[in-house]
């Protein structure tokens, strides 16, 4: 190996690990909603604006408003998620059973799981 | 040329690196009237394998102990609870039940999995569905003792229920197939219920202040279980006082020692058990009943929101 082998490999290194940092320190909030298993929407949380979704039951509303989101509206018999209002931190989720939807908050996170 | 082979090498090497580098997994079940989130971390390929056949483990448990559904060639929970014959069961269901009759034995019956009539009524109550219950009626749902023949037979007619123990059972069964398969960093999140692996460094689980939204208390560990029980979740309040589905065997009435508990364990089994007994106790009695366990430890929030821990808590801390 020669001088520019070295020079090449500096290089890559240098942008991979760049690449790294600079994805690590994104630091916008998405939100994620899954119906069942599959990732159906993603919804930047800096951007106020209302959203549906098929549910089990039939449509599920959503809304971001200021950084938060939560469920304005879903067929249930308890409507459960509706009543749970907003979240906004990544380790809280809002589950709405009968509809079979999840919304979740993905970030830098700082805590693995929460307790229900 | 020599040039090009120097930089196919180093692509290769990443490309092999990259391949053992462990990566996240994340499945989602619908079981036992919640969610169960099941995270992974591992460099293996059949993780899709490995998946399935949670799901069929939560399946089975969830059938095996539903007490509202029938199931074809099963006999479950609802089969038990719908004769009054002699029945032969699996194993698996009748360890979760001898496992909970333990538990009632220890704790003079304060742990009770015979009260199913009792929480219906409760939470038909609180969906508004129906009046306030009184204590006459509540006394006339308790029915006739839970008795198992060894190795494998039960006595129905009984009014089981196994809130207070299955999920935390399950999740025991599910932690031990991942250990079995070589995958050590996990968590698995079954709604007020957490199991969590091993990895190099600690797991940081939060746990819900009852009453603010937002405000947590983070636990840290490996290998551990915790499990909260609380009455804050999903509750009615009526003339001025909450009533929640956590019932105190001894008043049929739902308890109100404290807002909420959480126990932290190397069970999930142990943990979920302990919980919902340590909501129907009187905290002090609670904290004496710990100290008397190995590798437990609990954390209450009384009904001032004020927190009290257990004298090992804060090695989790």
């Amino acid at each position: 190996m020669n001088r520019t082998d070295f020079k090449l490999i500096f290089i890559i290194l240098f942008i991979s690990i760049l690449s790294l940092i600079l994805l690590k320190n994104n630091d916008l909030k998405i939100a994620h909603v899954y119906y069942e298993n599959n990732l159906i929407l993603k919804l930047p949380l800096n951007k106020n604006k209302i959203y549906t979704v098929d549910g089990f039951n039939g449509m599920v509303v959503i809304e971001v408003k200021d950084n938060k989101v939560r469920i304005i509206d879903e067929i249930s018999p308890l409507n459960i998620c509706s009543k749970m209002g907003f979240i906004k931190e990544s380790y809280e989720t809002l589950i709405c059973l009968p509809n079979k939807i999840i919304v979740t908050i993905e970030s830098n996170k700082k805590i693995d799981t929460i307790i229900e | 040329m020599k040039y090009f082979i120097s930089l196919l090498m180093f692509f290769l090497l990443v490309f092999l690196i990259y391949s053992y580098i462990p990566k996240e997994y994340n499945n989602n079940y619908f079981y036992m009237g919640t969610v169960i989130n099941v995270q992974i971390k591992s460099s293996k390929k059949n993780i899709s394998k490995i998946f399935n056949e949670v799901d069929n483990i939560l399946k089975e448990y969830h059938q095996l102990t539903d007490r509202f559904n029938e199931y074809e060639n099963l006999i479950n929970i609802y089969t038990i609870n719908n004769t009054s014959n002699q029945l032969e069961i699996d194993p698996k269901l009748y360890n979760i039940i001898d496992y909970s009759l333990n538990w009632a034995e220890l704790s003079s019956g304060l742990f009770d999995i015979g009260l199913g009539n009792v929480i219906d009524v409760w939470k038909d109550f609180i969906n508004k569905k129906r009046e306030l219950p009184n204590l006459e009626e509540l006394t006339k749902l308790t029915k006739k003792e839970i008795k198992l023949i060894p190795p494998n037979k039960i006595i129905g007619g009984s009014n089981i229920e196994l809130g207070g123990v299955a999920k935390g059972y399950v999740v025991d069964v599910i932690a031990n197939y991942l250990k079995e398969q070589k995958i050590n960093d996990f968590i698995i999140n079954a709604g007020g219920q957490v199991f969590v692996g091993k990895r190099n460094k600690d797991y940081k689980i939060g746990i819900k202040n009852p009453d603010e939204m937002g405000s947590l208390l983070v636990i840290k560990g490996q290998n551990i279980n915790v499990a909260t029980s609380g009455g804050y979740e999903r509750f009615l309040e009526y003339e001025g006082i909450r009533y929640h589905h956590i019932i105190d065997p001894n008043t049929l009435f739902p308890s109100d020692y404290m807002q909420s508990v959480s126990v932290i364990s190397k069970e999930g089994r142990l943990s979920d058990v302990l919980s919902t007994l340590l909501f129907v106790m009187p905290i002090d009695e609670g904290l004496k009943l710990v100290a008397k366990l190995d590798d437990v430890e609990a954390i209450w929030y009384d009904n001032d929101l004020e927190i009290i821990k257990s004298s090992g808590f804060n090695k989790y801390e």
